[in-house]
This record gives structure tokens, sequence and C-alpha cells, in this order.
């Protein structure tokens, strides 16, 4: 590889318009020290007390590196310094150390230790440079020794140096003059002329310029790049071309670099990286050239800041839009109604109710001039006339009109006819009219629903008319059933007295008639045979009046208890008369709501009841009282000194047949109490009984009170 | 010795009636037919009935209303569109204490309308009774 480059000659800055010289990496044979321990360090400085050169100290490896990079004769450093990162700084800073170099490293390290970790690091750092070993303890002889060794063999380097330097100095003016090998020649007196010529152009340039050799050893740039990057000229000239460029973009800017040396040229666009952190977009190329023995690029940056933000914005500013086309499509997409968007060349948006609506396959089907798709569909009028393609809504829209129309679209694909109303609107953009749009709603639906109603409405009132004849038809059947029932209680009237009224009456004629024929007992049979077919007859007397109560016509009136009580006691005369019962009835009772004839069987029945229950030889006592009880109700009570009720059969005294005595004494039909409530829950009231077997009972019915309410 | 025409199918009923009578200590002539069409022969004087010294036009006509082929409503509503038979006065005694059946009966023309009665002292109370209104010389039936 050709050694070319020097540093201290060639490095330079273009700024101002003049060569500069940089001052050269020192001579004066500094020693760098590095290590971790006190004993180390002085151990050393006395050492080399005696010895030229001086020992500059280094706290920590970055500071170590950056003194390596500035210039020095050998590098004293302690083993556990070379841990992990630091290692690696130390080894990519003597890689960036110019080709003559091979500067001499000291490691420190303890005796015996170097089969263990710090060999291993130590041999990391062989390939790049000088490398000793010095074993502690550290003895004068052993430190001064190895420093010697050391500075002998920088000083060779720099005699190579020199060398190299010298070498180059003589093919750089000529490379100046060849770069404008015309003008150089026309003006080969003006060599200076022609430099600085060159430096102007170089520093006139828009972007960074920069010449490089294949090591990445900055050859020349321009000012600008000092401006920009914020770097020196001096750390310019130590840098690698890489360290301009941002991390990430790094290994993609060093491709590129191989790619102009292996093939010609290249570019890249990539942050660089400014001294102070800063990142400006740039975009670098590159083009191989010779500069006499030595390949280099050159190349420059252009700021593309401007350029990057400008597209950034430029992509925001079309996802935006493409953000609002999407919300636009899908507001669409979601109207109910067929909604369409175009100009007079055609439809260039709609929604899939439109298609369907049309019968269209896709937008496609609907994008061409309005007068030819106009004719492609048949759109008429109520009255069946085709609309001509200037009436059509969205023509006349497009002029400018609002136009809204009832109109019958023909499908293309089904040829079903559609009730649509077409509403057409001209879509204006600064004041002109850039296309219309149109929304048509499907009419057939209200149509279809506004039929479905009718026949709904006609279907309730068909079943409103049958259901009025079924109920008619349900009612004279009743009526039929009553009047069955009538029929039936009227035959059981005629046909089951007919032959009671001949038992008793012959039995009657026997014992009346016939008296001295027969005997006591025979007396005694035709008796039984009378008063059986008496009974008989008062049970089908009272089943009647009790079957009638279920549907024989209530007369509600304002009735006084007192006077109906009275009518009842008369009735019941003879059989108080008979049992010599005595029946007190308070006075001042209220007038209840009820029927008249109901009333008095309930009455009755009742008081019957209070004086046929006793035991023998007891005079029926029986009081009747009434009482307001729940609101808007009459309680009467029938108080009498019976033989009284046990309680388990309170409520079957008011069921039909339900006689509890089988004891003759106490004759009566069981049906008696079943009328009182029967009829009181006709007149809606209730009925019941309190009572304690040997005290007597009180029998209650809760009657409605008569009010002006129910007058 | 005024007539009654009783109209009643049954036998029992019409043993009863006139032991009835007898009881009342009443004595009338008791023709008897046991159904609404020989009513109507009778009073019509035709077939069997013809002869009018056995079978007098009856000054009385008790009709019961149940019985076989005919109600006895329909041959009173026939009594009361003959023209001759007009003032004929028709007390009906029957079982049945029907009240819309009572009604229609005195809407059809009867004069009365008596329930027949298990006991037999009842039965005999209320002939006595009615027949004394109805036959006395002073009633005048309507016209």
């Amino acid at each position: 590889m050709s050694l070319s480059w020097s540093p201290s000659v060639l490095v330079r800055s273009f700024s101002r318009g003049r060569n500069r010289i940089l001052p050269l990496p020192s001579t004066n044979e500094r020693i760098l020290l590095l290590t971790q321990r006190e004993e180390d360090a002085s151990a050393i400085h006395s050492a080399l007390a005696e010895e030229p050169g001086n020992i500059c100290s280094c706290p920590e490896m970055r500071k170590l590196c950056a003194e390596i990079r500035a210039g020095a004769c050998v590098a004293l450093l302690d083993a556990e310094s070379l841990a992990g990162a630091r290692l690696k700084l130390l080894a990519e800073t003597l890689l960036e150390q110019p080709s003559w170099s091979d500067l001499p490293l000291i490691i420190i390290a303890d005796a015996g230790d170097p089969s263990g970790e710090a060999w291993e690091r130590i041999g990391r750092l062989v390939p790049t440079g000088n490398v000793s070993l010095l074993e502690r303890p550290l003895d004068h002889r052993s430190v001064t020794g190895a420093v010697r060794v050391a500075l002998r063999s920088r000083r060779r380097q720099y005699a190579l140096r020199d060398q190299l330097l010298k070498h180059e100095r003589q093919p750089a003016a000529p490379r100046v003059s060849k770069a404008k090998p015309q003008r150089a020649r026309e003006n080969t007196p003006e060599s200076t002329n022609e430099t600085d010529f060159l430096n102007a152009v170089i520093n006139s340039l828009p972007g960074t310029f920069y010449v490089f050799d294949a090591r990445g050893q900055l050859l020349r740039w321009n000012e600008k790049l000092e401006i920009i990057s914020g770097y020196t000229a001096a750390e310019v000239a130590r840098m690698h071309p890489l360290d301009f460029i941002a991390h990430e973009y790094r290994a993609h800017i060093a491709e590129r670099i191989r790619e102009v040396f292996e093939r010609g040229d290249s570019s890249a666009e990539a942050d660089l990286l400014c001294k102070d952190g800063r990142r400006i977009p740039h975009f670098f190329n590159g083009k191989r050239f010779t500069l006499g023995s030595q390949t280099c690029l050159i190349g420059m940056g252009i700021d593309i800041a401007q350029q990057k933000q400008t597209e950034r914005q430029l992509k925001e500013l079309h996802a935006i839009a493409e953000r609002r086309v999407a919300e636009l499509d899908a507001v669409i997409e979601s109207m109910p109604d067929a909604v369409y968007i175009g100009t007079a060349s055609g439809i260039t948006k709609c929604n899939t109710n439109a298609l369907k609506m049309l019968g269209a396959k896709s937008v496609a089907d609907l994008n061409r001039r309005i007068d030819e798709l106009g004719g492609k569909f048949d759109v008429r009028w109520p009255d069946g006339r085709r609309l001509r393609p200037e009436e059509l809504q969205f023509s006349r829209a497009l002029q400018g009109e609002l136009a809204i129309d009832d109109v019958v679209a023909r499908k293309l694909d089904t040829g079903e006819d559609v009730y649509i109303r077409a509403a057409s609107a001209p879509i204006m953009l600064h004041g002109r009219i850039v296309g219309a749009v149109s929304i048509n709603s499907d009419l057939n639906q209200r149509k279809r629903a506004e039929e479905a109603l009718a026949s709904a409405k006609d279907q309730l009132s068909r079943h409103a008319a049958e259901l009025e004849k079924r109920v008619q038809e349900r009612t004279a059947k009743l009526q039929q059933s009553v009047q069955s029932l009538e029929g039936v209680l009227y035959h059981v009237a005629h046909d089951l007295r007919a032959p009671l009224r001949a038992m008793q009456g012959f039995t009657t004629i026997l014992l009346e008639d016939y008296a001295p024929k027969l005997d006591k007992q025979g007396e005694d049979y035709a008796q039984r045979v009378s008063s059986a077919a008496s009974r008989m007859d008062k049970l089908i007397q009272d089943l009647l009046a009790y079957g009638r109560l279920g549907h024989m016509a209530l007369s509600m009136g304002t009735l006084d208890l007192n006077e109906e009580i009275n009518a009842a006691r008369n009735r019941l005369g003879p059989e108080i008369r008979a049992r010599n019962a005595n029946v007190q009835v308070e006075r001042g009772l209220p007038k209840v709501w009820a029927d008249s004839v109901l009333l008095g069987e309930i009455l009755v029945n009742l008081m019957r009841n209070a004086i046929t229950f006793v035991a023998p030889g007891v005079t029926p006592q029986v009081r009747i009282q009434a009482e307001s009880a729940r609101p808007e109700f009459i309680r009467v009570w029938v108080e009498d000194n019976g033989i009284g009720i046990n309680p388990e059969h309170h409520e079957r005294v008011f069921r039909v047949f339900e006689r509890l005595r089988a004891d003759p004494v106490y004759i009566g039909t069981g049906i008696g109490l079943a009328i009182v409530r029967k009829g009181t829950e006709r007149m809606g009231g209730r009925a019941g009984v309190e009572s304690v077997p040997g005290a007597g009972s009180r029998f209650w019915v809760e009657l409605p009170a008569a009010s002006k309410a129910n007058e | 010795m005024p007539t009654i025409l009783y109209v009643d199918d049954d036998d029992n009923d019409v043993l009863l009636l006139k032991h009835a009578l007898r009881c009342a200590k009443l004595s009338y002539d008791v023709q008897v037919v046991n159904d609404p069409e020989n009513a109507s022969a009778y009073l019509n004087g035709h077939g069997a009935f013809a002869d009018r010294e056995l079978h007098p036009l009856p000054d009385l006509v008790l009709l019961d209303l149940k019985m076989p082929r005919m109600h006895g409503l329909e041959i009173l509503a026939w009594i009361r569109r003959q023209p001759h038979l007009e003032d004929l006065t028709v007390v009906v005694l029957t079982a049945s204490n029907h009240i819309p059946e009572i009604n229609r009966a005195y809407e059809l023309g009867a004069n009365s309308y008596l329930i027949k009665p298990v006991e037999l002292g009842e039965l005999v109370d209320i002939i006595r009774g009615m027949i004394t209104y109805w036959l006395r010389a002073d009633v005048v039936a309507r016209k």
C-alpha cells in the first residue's frame, strides 16, 4: 500500500484561502502513562526521571486515546485498564494512526498473570501494534529498559515518516495543477494563482467538499465542512470520514465508500453528525479518482434538511389527503341512500347502495359521459315520460341547479323499476362548479311499507270483524245455553213436582178420608210419605232458586235494611211463630246497595238458619244488627243462640247440600247458606260466620253501602 | 150447574182437582181433556164433543201449560183468536213458577195464573178462592 499521507504537511484547511500547516504532533518523545495503581505511577516516574521525554499521565482511556491522536512516542498502561469498551477504544485509536505509525505499547501486569485475562486482552492489541509487557513489581532497570527500547522504535518510525513526507511534498504541487490541467498549462508560472483559484472554487461550492483516501484519511476539505460540522481544521485533520456520519448510517456509508473505490462512484443520503451532536440530513456523493499514485474519493455533501422537511411535509399532506378521502368514502358508503359524485365526464365515486339501486356492477359502469349514461339508463317521470339527458337531475346539478324529483329508474341488471327520489346538487369550489353529487332515496321501500301497512290495516279490520262475529256467536251460544239451562230448570220444576203433588195429595186423602181403615202404623207411614214429599218439594224449590241466582238479572238499588228485614221476617212469620222464636232487629240500620229479591232471599235464609239450629228445648233468640265494615261496605250480623259450628266447618256450611246434622230435628235443605253466599257475592259482597260450638253463631254478610256514587 | 173445562195430561192432578172441589163443597160439571188438541176440539164442538148436551161450552177453562205435543200457551193464544171464545175465562193452573212464562200467559190473555201447590190443603184453598171469584155472578169478564 502506498503511504503518501502526512498530517503535518498535507492536512490543510482551505479556509481563508491559504494553505495552513497544522502543528506537528509532538516529536519531543512524550511518554503517555495510564495506570490505576499509585505505586505503578511512582515507580515509573522515579525510573524515568533521568530519561528524556515528558511523562503525560492520563486519568482514563479516553484521555489516553486523545493524547495518542495528538502525538506520542510510547504509551505505558496497566493491564487492568484494558477491560471491555476501553480496550476497543484503544484498538480503534491505534487503527486510526497513520500508516507509518506503530506506537509502542508497554503493558504493566502482575507477574505470572499473563496466563489469565490480562493476556487475552493484550493479545487483542497485538495485531495493531508494538506491544511489550512489563511485569510487576516494577523495578528501575526493567522500566527504563523497556521505555528505551520503545523510544528507539518510535524514533525509527519518525525517521520513516519524515522520508515519506519528503516524497509526498514533491508530487503535491503538480497534483493541484493537474486538477485543472489546461489552465495549469496556460498559467504555469502562476501556479500559486491556480491554487488560489482552485481553493476559491472549492470554497464556493454549495455543500461540503471532501477528498479522502482508501484508508479514510481526509486529504482535502473545504471550509464549509468545518462550519457545518463545528470541528476545527485540526480536528477534521485527525478524523475519519465516518466520524461525520450519524451512527446508524455508518455501515451504509462505509458500504457506499467501498463501492466508490471498487466501481467508481456512488451516492447516499445520511445524517451528518456535528460536533455538538446535531444531525443534518445530507446527500453525499463520491467519485473515484487517482491523485498521483493514490486512489482517492472526491465528493460533495449537500444539505438536504430543507428538502427532507419538505418531503416529510408532503408525505404528511398526502397522508392527510388520503385519510380525508378515506373518510369521505366511508361517509358516502355509510349513507343509507344511493350516493354518487362526478362530473359531466362521468361518475367517479359512488357507494354500494348506488350500485345496487342502479343495478351496476362497479363504478366503472357509471364512469361515462353523463349524456351517454343518461341514454343507458331508463329514467322516467312518474307519468311514464322518459327524462331527456339534460333533464336528469345530475345534469341539471352540473349546471348549478339543486334538482330534486321523484322518478322511476329501471335497473340495469334486473330491469326492475325502482321508485327514486333523486336529489342532485352542484359541488362548488372557489366559486366554480367542479362536479355534482346525487343522493337517491329508494321510495320502493316506502311504497312497500305503505302497502304492507295498508294490508295490515285491512287484515286487522278483517280480524276485528271476525272477532266481533265470533263474540256474537259465542254470546248467542251462551244465551242459548242459558236458555236451555232455564228450560231444564223449568222442566225440573214442572215434571219433578207433579209426582210429588200426587204423593202428597193422595196420602193426604188417605189420611183424611180413609183414616178409619188405617191402623196407627199405617197412618204413621202415610204421614211419612207426605212429609217426605213435602221436603223433596222444598228441596227442588231451593235448588231452583239457587240455580237462578247465577244468571238472574239484578236490579240494584238503594234499599233500607230495616224494611227488607221486616219483609223477610213477615215471610218467615209461620216458622218464627211455630218455633216461638224471638227475633230482635236493631233500629236505624243503614241503607245498602242491593237487589231487592236477592236481598230478601239472603235475609230469609239467614233468619231461617238462625231459628232452626237450636238445641231442643231452647227458645231461639236472634239479634240482627249492622255496622260499617271495610270502606263502602255494610256488614249485617245475624246472631243466634244455636248449637254453634266447629271452626273446621265454617266454610262447609256455605256449600250446597252441606248439612252438618243428619238429625231430623234440624230440618233444612242445606241450600239456604249457599244461597246467602252466592247471593251476596253476586252483589259484590261476601258472607261468613264466627261461631263456637255450644255458644251460638254470628253469621254476617257484607253488602255495598248505598252512596251517591252508585245511585 | 156451571161447567169447568180442565185441560191437563196428568191424571193425578185431575183426581186431586176433583177431590179439592169436593172438599170445597163446590159442585160443578168438570169436563176433562188431556191435551190441547182435544181442548180446541171441545171448544169448537168437533168430533166427540159435538153434543153440547154432553159437552156444554164451559164457563171457565183451567189450563195446564206443559203438555205433550202442544204447549198450553198455544191453546190460550188460539182461544183468544176465536171470536166466540174471546170472553171465556181462562185460568192457568200449572206447576211452573217461571216468571217469563207467567208474564207471557198474561200477555196472551190469561185471566189468572195459579201455581199448583204440593199440599192438598193449599190446593183446596186456592181452588175455592179462584172458583168463588171467577164464577160469581157479579164478576164481569172482560170484553
